[in-house]
């Protein structure tokens, strides 16, 4: 069944996102990685033992972030996500245990990323470094695969809270009826609005554990709280892509809505939450970690609407799906870039009398954003 | 001025033709069926006229407006019931009522289509949770609550009980009565002959006849095939 798997999964992505386009993706990613590491290695102060620790953690990360498979699983096995015709769903209809299938499935994914993501960065920092960190490899591999467990048991766990009434649509009417039911879809889903907080909070309590525990990444940050919020900020496109996982454009092709309005709606629904969210990590950071407080929640606020800016306008309705497409992953990454990197380096070197200049960049980023976002949805 | 005029239109996926060259006017006040075996192209025609769908070339006009441009406009004068089983959504049912409600701008009177489509005990569970037939019930709610001027249905009759499908048929009828147009696409011969006053044949994109007297339809339509 896993062959079958991989096999169905490699056709669904291939016609989804275009054959060539999806195939690129590894080699795409590849080569940002590649150009990072050589840079890293022929024009800074990082040492080849650090590169190859950071794609541990990196792949620690990636690890994570795939385990969150769990909770949208959840949803499908009780058919709430529709789509409930791939073969991981068969036990609905042939006498295949659930539990087996869900387990093939999982190994199936962790094949699948393996190859997808995790060994074309792995190579893109091997080659740079001249092979010296594969034992880093190996590692990197084995830390992917213990935290797409890990995060897949915990996703699996009792994380629930009460479904209808602890949100409602009456509650939400102050947003466009679409939005609202967005809202509603991504609390009342397994996990509800744990699952946010969940993948936020591990990439939280991770990047904490470095800067307090590890004292080489002082050599890098100088405001970590700062530096926190810009990363948070670009983090939070997983809001954005959980409030997408639930509906598409065709579900509202009966009702009087377009492209535009059901794209407005669902910005509206990220803005509700991911601020909130983004505000809500700031603080609970700043109490283990105290720092530029102010200019860190302006700087999450900022990138979080700055991110559903690039998010929208190159993926508009289909992050899920588009982000796999190289093309448009080079797309986003340029534009979040764009801020994201300037910002960070700022954030990294920042002293207080600098903080003018700090607004200032954020400010025009931000207004270039909006500008190129409503030149394709609004004008 | 007819109400919806379709002049030449082709609509294509790849190689493959979908609509090849439709022709067709609708007037107020009637209840015109498009008839045709799978694949005909009945459900892209509807698609088209009511805007959920672009085509390649042809005129479609739907209350004097392009569907293509203006749906969002149109839509608000049509209700429109879809072949597809929605709403599969964590809204429970009185939810959906009111999320279809907001979006139209006018009220839903819920308890009276509760009692219509027998819902009671069922509208505070999420719609994910309901049958099939239960969620179709909805679905046709929301088409006709509105008292729409034009109304689209696709398949409407699957997943109901045949009391069910008597009342839904009722509300058909209904709306044509006062004053309203009927839009069906069916591969149910007897349920066209029941309600339609006249009926299109689509058979591989292209309307092979209009039927006006439609008594014997299943005789005609086996002729046709």
């Amino acid at each position: 069944m896993i062959l079958k798997m991989i096999k169905e999964e490699w056709r669904k992505n291939s016609t989804l996102y275009r054959g060539r386009s999806f195939a690129a993706f590894p080699f795409t990613i590849f080569a940002f990685a590649f150009l990072w590491n050589y840079m890293a290695v022929n024009y800074s102060t990082i040492s080849i033992n650090s590169i190859g620790t950071s794609l541990v953690v990196l792949s620690g990360f990636m690890g994570l972030a795939v385990g969150t498979v769990g909770f949208s699983s959840k949803d499908a096995f009780k058919n709430v996500l529709g789509k409930t015709n791939y073969l991981v769903y068969s036990s609905h209809t042939l006498p295949v245990s659930r539990s087996k299938l869900f387990a093939e499935f999982l190994v199936k994914d962790i094949f699948y990323y393996l190859v997808l993501v995790v060994i074309p960065v792995s190579l893109g920092f091997l080659i740079p470094t001249d092979f010296v960190i594969m034992s880093s490899v190996y590692d990197a591999m084995a830390v992917f695969m213990i935290g797409v467990l890990l995060s897949t048991a915990l996703t699996l766990t009792s994380l629930s809270l009460p479904s209808i009434g602890f949100v409602n649509y009456s509650r939400l009417k102050f947003m466009t009826p679409v939005g609202n039911r967005s809202v509603l879809d991504l609390f009342r889903s397994s996990g509800g609005i744990l699952k946010v907080l969940f993948s936020l909070g591990l990439l939280t309590v991770f990047y904490w554990t470095l800067v307090i525990h590890f004292p080489m990444t002082s050599i890098f940050l100088n405001n970590p709280l700062l530096s926190y919020s810009v990363i948070l900020g670009l983090l939070s496109l997983s809001v954005y892509n959980w409030l997408n996982r639930f509906d598409s454009m065709d579900e509202y092709g009966y009702l009087p809505e377009d492209i535009f309005s059901v794209v407005r709606s669902k910005e509206e629904a990220y803005l509700a939450t991911a601020v909130p969210l983004s505000v809500l990590m700031v603080l609970i950071s700043a109490m283990v970690y105290p720092g530029e407080i102010l200019l860190s929640l302006l700087t999450a606020i900022c990138v979080t609407v700055y991110n559903m800016a690039v998010a929208v306008t190159v993926t508009g309705l289909k992050p899920n799906e588009k982000l796999f497409q190289a093309d448009i992953f080079l797309k986003y990454l340029l534009g979040a870039g764009a801020l994201i990197v300037p910002l960070l380096y700022l954030s990294v070197i920042y002293i207080r009398p600098m903080s003018m200049l700090y607004l200032g960049v954020l400010f025009i980023a931000l207004l270039g954003g909006l500008t190129v976002h409503w030149v394709k949805w609004d004008k | 001025m007819s109400l919806i005029e379709v002049e030449d239109l082709k609509k294509s996926y790849g190689d493959v033709k979908a609509l090849n060259g439709i022709e067709m006017e609708v007037q107020k006040g009637e209840i015109v069926g498009v008839i045709g075996p799978n694949g005909a192209g009945k459900s892209t025609l509807m698609k088209i006229i009511t805007g959920q769908q672009d085509y390649d070339s042809g005129k479609v006009s739907v209350f004097g407006r392009d569907p293509e441009h203006e749906s969002k406009e149109i839509k608000k004068r049509m209700g429109i019931l879809p072949e597809r089983e929605d709403p599969p959504s964590f809204l429970t049912g009185k939810e959906y009522f009111e999320f279809v409600s907001d979006i139209r701008e006018t009220d839903f009177d819920t308890e009276a289509w509760i009692e219509k489509f027998n819902l009671e005990g069922k509208m505070d569970k999420p719609t994910l949770e309901l049958s099939k037939g239960e969620r179709q019930k909805l679905m046709i709610s929301q088409a006709f609550f509105h008292e729409p001027e034009l109304v689209f249905i696709d398949e409407p009759l699957v997943n109901l009980d045949p009391i069910v499908q008597e009342r839904a048929k009722d509300l058909f009828k209904d709306r044509k009565e006062d004053g309203g147009t009927v839009f069906l696409c069916t591969h149910v011969i007897s349920l066209a002959e029941e309600l339609c006053d006249r009926v299109f044949f689509l058979k591989d994109g292209e309307v092979l006849d209009e039927i006006t007297e439609v008594e014997n339809l299943k005789e005609k339509f086996l002729e046709e095939e």
